[in-house]
C-alpha cells in the first residue's frame, strides 16, 4: 500500500469521526433528535459504490473507528455493523448499480434500519441481565427491544435515504479520499466484481 | 489479474460472525485485545472535539446553572444524609440499650456468599469483628462474616436470605407469647429462603426450620440465640426483628421479612458491646471530596445512534476508568461508564435506555427515605428522563391527598461500589400504590451538555499512580 493510499484511509477514517460527531451534535433534544441521518454510513456506501470489492473490509475499518471514537457503543458491535451493512453491499453490487440514485437512497434506508436493529439488538442483549434486576423488569425489558429499535428509526432511516440521494457523491469525493478512488478505475474495479 | 476470491470473502463473513458474537456474547478478554487494537481511534477523537465549539456557549450555561443549584443539592443531600442515619438505628428503646452502632453503607453483593459488601461511614473497619449482628432499624439483617479481605476498609455481611444462615428466634404472637397450654414463646431456627419463595419483594420469605410446636399463632418473630455459646455477640443480636410468621399450610411456616433484601436495602448498622472508650463513632467521610475521582472532559457532543444518549470520555482504563462508574459533575449524577477503552470512554447517561442506577427517594411529608430499588431508564421524553418503578414499598394510596402523587427528590442510593449515595438525580411525581407505575425524572438542567466532569475510581488517584 502506498503512502498515499494509507493518508487517505486514514483520512477516510477522520471524516467518519467528524461525520458521526455531527449526527451526536445533531441528535441533541434542539436538534433533529429521531430524524438525524446517518451520515457515517452514507459516506461507507458512497465509497462502497465505488472502490474495488477487496477494499470494503478497510472502509469498514476506517468508517467504524471513526464512529468508535465518539460512540457509546462497544467498539465490536460497530466493527459488526459496518462489517455487515458492507458485505451487504459487496454481495448487492453484483447484481445492482448502487451509485444510481434510486439504488442508493434505498440502500441508504436499508442500511440505516438494519444497522439501528443490529445496535439495539446488542444493546438488549448486554442490557438484559440490567433489567431483570431492576424492580420493574418488564418495563425496563419492553424498552430494549431491538425489533423496536429498529421500527422506531424509520425516521433517521428516512433522511438517510434522502442524504445518500443528495450527498452521496459528494460525500465520497471529500477531500484526502481521491487516492482510494484513483488506486482503480472504477471500469477495472467493476470488471472484477 | 486479482479477484476476489472465495476464500478472501468467507474470511470476512467469518470474522463477521466471530465480531457478531461477541457483540451479543461479550468475553471482557477478547473485548480487552479489541479495545487496545483500537486505540488509535483516541487521535480521532480529539480530532473531532472542535465541533463541541459549536455547543459552547450551551455549556457554560449548563455548568453556572449547575453552580447556581449547588448549595440547594448539597442541602438536600445533607438532610437525606441525617434521615438515613436516624432511621438505621434501632427505633426501640430496648434495642439501642447496652450497645453502640457503626453506620455502614452497602457497596455491593458478596462474590461467594448470599451477603453484601458494607463500608463503615468512617472509612475504617476497625472495631467491627465477625460475628457482630448487622441490623437496618429495627430490622435483623445479618452477621458480619468477612472484615478487611482485599480492601481494609469493606466488610462482607452474610445475609440472612442466605442458604448456610441460621439464626435462633422466638415467636411474639398478637395473642399472647404463652400457648393455650401455657408454654412460653415458640422457639425456632431462621435463615434462608423457602422454596416457594418467588424471590421479589413481598413475595420472598424467609425460611423457618425446626418450629418448637407444630401449631403455631401468626405474629413477630425476633433473634433469640438462646444463650447458647456458640454464637458470639448474642446479646447485641437479641431483639430484632426478623418477620411476621405466615402459615403456609401442612404444618410449614415462614416469616415475610420486614425490608426487601433485594432491592431496599442500603444503609445498615452494625450492632457492638457499648463503647467502652466512650468516644462513639468517628464522623462519616463524604466520599464527594476523598481522592478517588479523575477529573475528566467530554471528546464528544452526544451520541450519534438514533434514541441513544450519552457522551464519550477523554480518560480509560489506562487512568482507571471502570465500567460502571459513576460519572458526576458536583454532586449531580450524570451518567455511568458504559465502556472503558484503553484511553478513552464512553459514558451512558440518565436518558439512555437501559440505565439502570439504584434510587432513594426524600418523599415529602415523610421523614423516612423511600428506597425505590434499581430503577431503569425507559428513554427521555419531553426532556425528562422516564424510570419504570414497581414499588416494593410504596407510598399508601388512602391517606390524605387521596391518592395524588407525591413531590420527592432523588438521589442515588448505596449498593453499587462505583455509585456513590448521595448523589442527586433530580425530582419526580411519585404516584401511590404498588405500580408498576412510570416515574418522569425533572433533572431541571441539561447535564448532557456539560464539557468537565468527574469520574469515580476504584482507587484513590494516589494508588493509581503508585504515590504512597
Amino acid at each position: 500500500m502506498t503512502r498515499s493510499a494509507v493518508l487517505a484511509w486514514l483520512f477516510l477514517a477522520l471524516w467518519a469521526a467528524w461525520a458521526s460527531a455531527l449526527q451526536g451534535l445533531a441528535a441533541g433534544p434542539e436538534g433533529l433528535g429521531r430524524w438525524v441521518p446517518d451520515l457515517a454510513l452514507v459516506l461507507a456506501l458512497s465509497l462502497a459504490a465505488r472502490l474495488p470489492a477487496e477494499d470494503m473490509v478497510k472502509v469498514a475499518l476506517a468508517v467504524a473507528l471513526g464512529r468508535i471514537a465518539v460512540s457509546i457503543q462497544p467498539p465490536v458491535a460497530l466493527l459488526a455493523g459496518y462489517l455487515g451493512i458492507l458485505l451487504l453491499a459487496r454481495g448487492l453490487r453484483s447484481v445492482l448499480e448502487l451509485g444510481g440514485p434510486l439504488q442508493r437512497t434505498l440502500l441508504g434506508a436499508l442500511a440505516a434500519l438494519l444497522f439501528a436493529g443490529w445496535l439495539g439488538l446488542v444493546h438488549a442483549e448486554r442490557a438484559r441481565d440490567v433489567a431483570a434486576q431492576a424492580v420493574a423488569p418488564g418495563a425496563a425489558a419492553g424498552s430494549l427491544r431491538p425489533l423496536a429499535a429498529a421500527l422506531g428509526a424509520w425516521p433517521a432511516a428516512l433522511s438517510t435515504g434522502l442524504c445518500a440521494l443528495l450527498l452521496g457523491p459528494a460525500l465520497a469525493r471529500l477531500p484526502g479520499l481521491t487516492p482510494l478512488r484513483r488506486r482503480r478505475p472504477w471500469s477495472r474495479a467493476a470488471s472484477l466484481r | 489479474m486479482r479477484r476476489s476470491t472465495p476464500r478472501p470473502r468467507a474470511l470476512h463473513l467469518a470474522a463477521l460472525a466471530v465480531l457478531a458474537f461477541l457483540a451479543l456474547r461479550p468475553s471482557p478478554r477478547l473485548e480487552g485485545a479489541i479495545d487496545l487494537a483500537l486505540a488509535p481511534a483516541r487521535v480521532l477523537a480529539e480530532l473531532a472535539a472542535p465541533l463541541r465549539l459549536v455547543r459552547a456557549r450551551q455549556a457554560r450555561a449548563a455548568e453556572a446553572a449547575l453552580r447556581a443549584r449547588e448549595p440547594d443539592d448539597y442541602r438536600v443531600r445533607r438532610q437525606l444524609f441525617a434521615d438515613q442515619a436516624r432511621f438505621a438505628l434501632p427505633e426501640r428503646p430496648e434495642l439501642r440499650q447496652g450497645r453502640s452502632f457503626v453506620h455502614a453503607e452497602v457497596v455491593g453483593r458478596a462474590d461467594s456468599l448470599d451477603g453484601i459488601v458494607i463500608r463503615p461511614e468512617s472509612g475504617t473497619c476497625a472495631g467491627i469483628l465477625p460475628g457482630m449482628p448487622v441490623v437496618s432499624g429495627d430490622v435483623y439483617v445479618g452477621r458480619v462474616a468477612e472484615v478487611g479481605g482485599e480492601d481494609p476498609a469493606l466488610a462482607t455481611v452474610e445475609l440472612v436470605t442466605g442458604g448456610g444462615f441460621h439464626v435462633g428466634a422466638v415467636l411474639h404472637s398478637t395473642e399472647g407469647d404463652a400457648d393455650a397450654l401455657g408454654r412460653g414463646p415458640a422457639r425456632m431456627v431462621v435463615g434462608g429462603s423457602t422454596p416457594r419463595a418467588r424471590g421479589r419483594g413481598h413475595e420472598f420469605l424467609l425460611a423457618v426450620h425446626n418450629p418448637e410446636r407444630r401449631a403455631l399463632r401468626e405474629g413477630a418473630v425476633r433473634v433469640d440465640e438462646g444463650g447458647g455459646a456458640l454464637e458470639p455477640f448474642q446479646r447485641e443480636a437479641q431483639g430484632f426483628d426478623l418477620g411476621r410468621l405466615v402459615d403456609l399450610g401442612e404444618g410449614r411456616y415462614a416469616l415475610e421479612p420486614s425490608i426487601d433484601y433485594r432491592a431496599g436495602l442500603f444503609q445498615v448498622v452494625v450492632v457492638r458491646p457499648p463503647d467502652p472508650s466512650g468516644l462513639g463513632e468517628a464522623p462519616p467521610a463524604d466520599v464527594l471530596f476523598d481522592e478517588a475521582w479523575l477529573a475528566v472532559r467530554a471528546t464528544a457532543c452526544g451520541e450519534p445512534t438514533p434514541g441513544r444518549e450519552g457522551l464519550a470520555i477523554g480518560s480509560g482504563s489506562w487512568s482507571g476508568v471502570r465500567e460502571g462508574a459513576a460519572v458526576v459533575s458536583g454532586v449531580r449524577l450524570v451518567g455511568r461508564v458504559a465502556h472503558a477503552g484503553p484511553f478513552g470512554a464512553g459514558v451512558a447517561t440518565l436518558g439512555d435506555p437501559g440505565f439502570a442506577v439504584p434510587v432513594l427517594a426524600r418523599v415529602e411529608g415523610r421523614e423516612r427515605p423511600l428506597p425505590l430499588g434499581r430503577l431503569v431508564s425507559l428513554g427521555r421524553d419531553a426532556g425528562d428522563v422516564l424510570f419504570a418503578w414497581d414499588a416494593i414499598e410504596h407510598l399508601d394510596p388512602s391517606v390524605e391527598t387521596g391518592g395524588a402523587p407525591v413531590p420527592a427528590q432523588l438521589f442515588t442510593a448505596s449498593s453499587e461500589r462505583l455509585v456513590p449515595r448521595g448523589l442527586v438525580l433530580g425530582e419526580a411525581e411519585l404516584p401511590r400504590g404498588k405500580g408498576p407505575h412510570v416515574i418522569r425524572l425533572r433533572q431541571g438542567l441539561d447535564l448532557t451538555r456539560l464539557g468537565r466532569l468527574w469520574v469515580r475510581l476504584e482507587e484513590r488517584r494516589s494508588a493509581l499512580e503508585g504515590e504512597p
